[in-house]
């Protein structure tokens, strides 16, 4: 039997045979023999059959056709439907079902009184998908002069095999809204958090940076970075082709949750005053950096941190938080250290009187006076004031080793001040038994160990409490996403040496401006104390030290009746090198600013008095360390910074 | 067909029936009789019929409402819905717009208020200067103007504390503020 259908002839303009003529049922040849015939004749047929090709079989061919399509159909439905039903299902999601990652804004940054430090703000990023563009070259030709990109680049990204690249990241909204008018096809948008520094390069190097994917990369944002990042959220949405949502489809969401803000101790103005200050003395004295720290004496607080340096004649901020992270010699300003040591163990008072010559040989080496002077009696307060090394060195001696080692760590050296900031350096502190036979004739001069600057303030501050030293501190509260507050708590404080040796270090610290090497500190209507310091600045990798590099500082505190604020002041390298010439009026330039922000008057009772300095002994600037003191091990091994 | 050659046909059908189906089995001896069959009243069984039929009609008429008024229902339900969803991503994309127009603002804000900003319009658009000295009064104990007060060893303050004479802190504060407010002095 053939199933073969009979040639399409059309039957309009034909009357319809009927459904049993049609099948042929009446034909002579195919009718059974003994079957009666028709009741009725049947009109001619109107066209020739085709041999094999019954009606009746066709229809079976047709059913065997329908039932092979049937059964087609269902194996294709069994094999979707059933069999592979988990992979067409999640092909059909995976085409309208999206998963929008939303990203987490950063908690902000704020000084002391909420003022904006650092903040994220949403920007547009300009992407592509170019296997929609369908003309690269003039796309990118729009595209560069409005991007500020290289045209070939672009044209580049535009011709790639892939769905996705990025154009520009974080657009300004001017720039942004002129590629939209483009109304370029294949090319879109997508917010991303920008993070925002208001006040430009204003504490950048202590604040640090965020990487393009919104993460702390470093100084504070690296540092609290879990605090400041926040949870990521994320929205499954059914979109059609369009990107339209779908109604009624399936939508899950998981908000994002925005990081917590983070409180400063700093005061923004006094920042910018403090950065100022310094930037201009750079300048002026031709230094190559310089810091510049402002400290609240009862409470640890930093109200400024400025960390500058030069580069390609340009002030601009340091490359990280210097004050923290780097290590240097402090010179004179650790006599201060040498003589409160004395004065708490009483081997001396502020009137004793020392025979200081200006010269003094320690083991095998012979320690000078910056300023040759004949060899007289002084008072504590003389040496002091004039930062006689050689006075300070006979006292360092009365001192021993053991003790001197002890109340320079009692006052914070060789350890980590607990702040906790990336990077930060303990500074060098050797251990006594290691002394060289000339180390007894460098460390009560600040030489031979190593300090943080925010380790020298701190040191400045505990005389400046009373004895009492507290740890710095750097971040003042947090504030959640429902605006809850939770202050830090207070710094740990601990006595190193009593009020009374407080009180006369700060007598003999205030003759330093008096009449001392610090002259240019002085600030009118106030009392300051403090003390200067001329450093030599080991060479970087060799033993012994750089020639001519001076690193010139000041550190001090005002009013020094009931002092309120300390500070310190670094210079690299500056000309003159004296920290009296250089860093004293800087210091005193910020004291006026932070005393006049912070409203603090001046004293009503005037400073308990100390022996005076004998006015022609206060040299001026005296404080320069030994200039041919031998390299110490710190001095050799210069620390490494991170 | 006609109404006459209705019962042969039948009957001619019924024959072949019988001839070729099998016999019936014969019901069980304790079946219960059917009554009797009889010739129904054609009136009868019109009327018969047509009461059957109205409820039917009633119900299949309620049946295609209900399921029209289900229909239209659900399709003005989910239009609705589709409307609305239109409207909520309006809003949130409102929403968002404006959440980025505040932290914009915020960010405009906290720029103008920086202290740089403040201190070079201050210094090159209303030609302020800084202090080059500050004086600290202490409330007057006298007439309105003098000063009096202690002052720290050293004070170089020229009001109060190192004189009392009205005139000249007028005449010192008067040439300070002359050198500070230089553009407001200028003849």
């Amino acid at each position: 039997m053939t199933t073969k259908a009979p040639p399409r002839r059309t039957t309009a303009g034909r009357p319809r045979t009927t459904p049993q003529k049609a099948r042929g049922g009446n034909h002579p040849s195919r009718r059974p023999a003994g079957t009666a015939p028709p009741r009725r004749p049947q009109p001619p047929r109107p066209r020739p059959r085709v041999a094999g090709a019954s009606p009746k079989h066709r229809l079976i061919g047709l059913l065997a056709v329908m039932i092979v399509g049937a059964l087609l159909v269902s194996a294709r439905l069994t094999q979707v439907q059933i069999v592979s039903s988990d992979r067409y299902i999640a092909v059909g999601e995976s085409q309208r079902v999206r998963k929008v990652e939303l990203p987490a804004e950063r908690g902000s940054i704020f000084d002391r009184d909420g003022r904006d430090l650092a903040l994220s703000v949403p920007r547009e990023t300009v992407i592509a998908n170019p296997r929609l563009v369908s003309d690269p070259l003039a796309s990118a030709q729009a595209l560069a002069p409005i991007l500020n990109e290289d045209m070939a680049k672009l044209q580049d990204l535009l011709s790639k095999d892939k769905a996705f690249v990025y154009l520009a990241r974080r657009v300004p909204d001017d720039v942004a809204a002129q590629v939209k008018a483009l109304g370029l096809p294949g090319v879109s948008f997508k917010t991303e958090p920008t993070r925002i520094l208001p006040g430009g390069d204003l504490a950048l190097s202590l604040l640090g940076m965020v990487g393009t994917d919104n993460e702390g990369l470093s100084g504070l944002e690296v540092q609290h970075e879990k605090i400041l990042r926040g949870k990521p959220g994320y929205e499954v949405v059914e979109r059609d082709p369009a990107g339209n949502d779908i109604a009624g489809g399936v939508r899950e969401a998981e908000p994002s949750v925005r990081g917590d803000d983070l409180v400063l101790t700093l005061d923004r103005a006094l920042q910018y005053e403090t950065e100022r200050a310094l930037a201009a003395q750079i300048v002026s004295s031709n230094a190559k950096g310089g810091m510049a720290i402002v400290m609240h004496v009862k409470t640890g607080e930093l109200l400024a941190v400025a960390n500058l340096s030069v580069e390609e004649g340009k002030v601009v901020p340091a490359q990280k938080n210097m004050t923290l992270t780097n290590v240097y010699e402090p010179g004179s300003v650790n006599k201060m250290i040498t003589v409160s040591a004395a004065l708490e163990e009483k081997l001396i008072e502020p009137d004793t009187r020392l025979i200081v010559p200006s010269t003094i040989k320690v083991a095998d080496h012979v320690f000078k006076e910056h300023d040759f002077h004949p060899t007289e009696e002084w008072s504590i307060t003389d040496i002091v004031a004039n930062s006689s090394n050689v006075g300070s060195i006979m006292i360092g001696q009365q001192l021993g080793k053991t003790k001197l080692d002890r109340y320079m760590r009692e006052f914070g050296f060789g350890r980590k001040t607990g702040i906790g900031y990336p990077g930060e350096s303990g500074g060098i502190l050797l251990d006594p038994a290691k002394y060289s036979g000339t180390s007894m004739g460098t460390m009560p001069i600040g030489q031979g160990v190593a300090v943080t600057a925010v380790q020298m303030l701190a040191a400045y501050n505990t005389v400046a409490n009373g004895g009492v030293y507290v740890a710095p501190k750097l971040v003042k509260a947090t504030i959640d996403t429902d605006g809850d507050r939770r202050d830090t708590p207070p710094s740990e404080t601990k006595k190193v040496i009593s009020a009374k040796t407080a009180k006369e270090m700060t007598a003999m610290l205030a003759e330093v401006i008096r009449v001392g090497t610090a002259t240019r500190a002085k600030i009118d209507g106030y009392t300051v104390a403090g003390k200067t310091g001329t450093a030599r600045k080991p060479l970087e990798g060799a033993r012994g030290y750089k020639a001519g590099a001076y690193v010139s500082s000041f550190a001090g505190f005002v009013p020094a009746e009931r002092p309120e604020l300390s500070a310190i002041v670094i210079l690299d390298e500056p000309t003159p090198i004296f920290g009296g010439i250089v860093a004293a009026p800087v210091f005193a330039q910020i004291a006026r600013y932070a005393l006049r922000e912070f409203r603090v008057p001046p004293p009503e009772v005037p400073l308990a008095s100390v022996p005076k300095t004998s006015p022609k002994d206060a040299a001026g600037v005296g404080e320069v360390g030994a200039e041919d003191a031998p390299a110490t091990t710190v001095a050799s091994n210069p620390p490494k910074t991170p | 067909m006609t109404a006459t050659a209705q019962p042969s046909a039948r009957a001619t059908a019924t024959a072949a029936a019988a001839a070729t189906l099998p016999a019936r089995k014969p019901g069980p001896a304790h079946a219960p009789k059917r009554p009797p069959l009889r010739v129904v009243d054609p009136n009868e069984k019109v009327k018969k019929a047509g009461r059957r039929r109205a409820h039917p009609r009633l119900l299949v008429a309620i049946g295609v409402l209900l399921g029209a008024g289900l229909l239209f229902g659900l399709v003005t339900a989910h239009v609705l819905l589709t409307q609305n969803q239109f409207r909520l991503q309006k809003v949130q994309r409102q929403a968002a717009q404006e959440q980025a127009r505040y932290e914009r603002l915020r960010a405009e804000v906290a720029e103008l208020e920086s202290p740089g900003r403040i201190v070079a319009a201050a210094q090159e658009r209303l030609g302020m200067v800084p202090p080059a000295s500050v004086k600290y009064l202490t409330p007057a104990t006298g007439k309105h103007g003098k000063t009096a007060g202690a002052q720290p060893p050293g004070a170089t303050t020229n009001a109060g504390a190192k004189g009392n004479d009205h005139d000249d802190a007028d005449e010192q504060a008067m040439s300070d503020w002359a050198a500070v407010k230089r553009q407001l002095s200028r003849p």
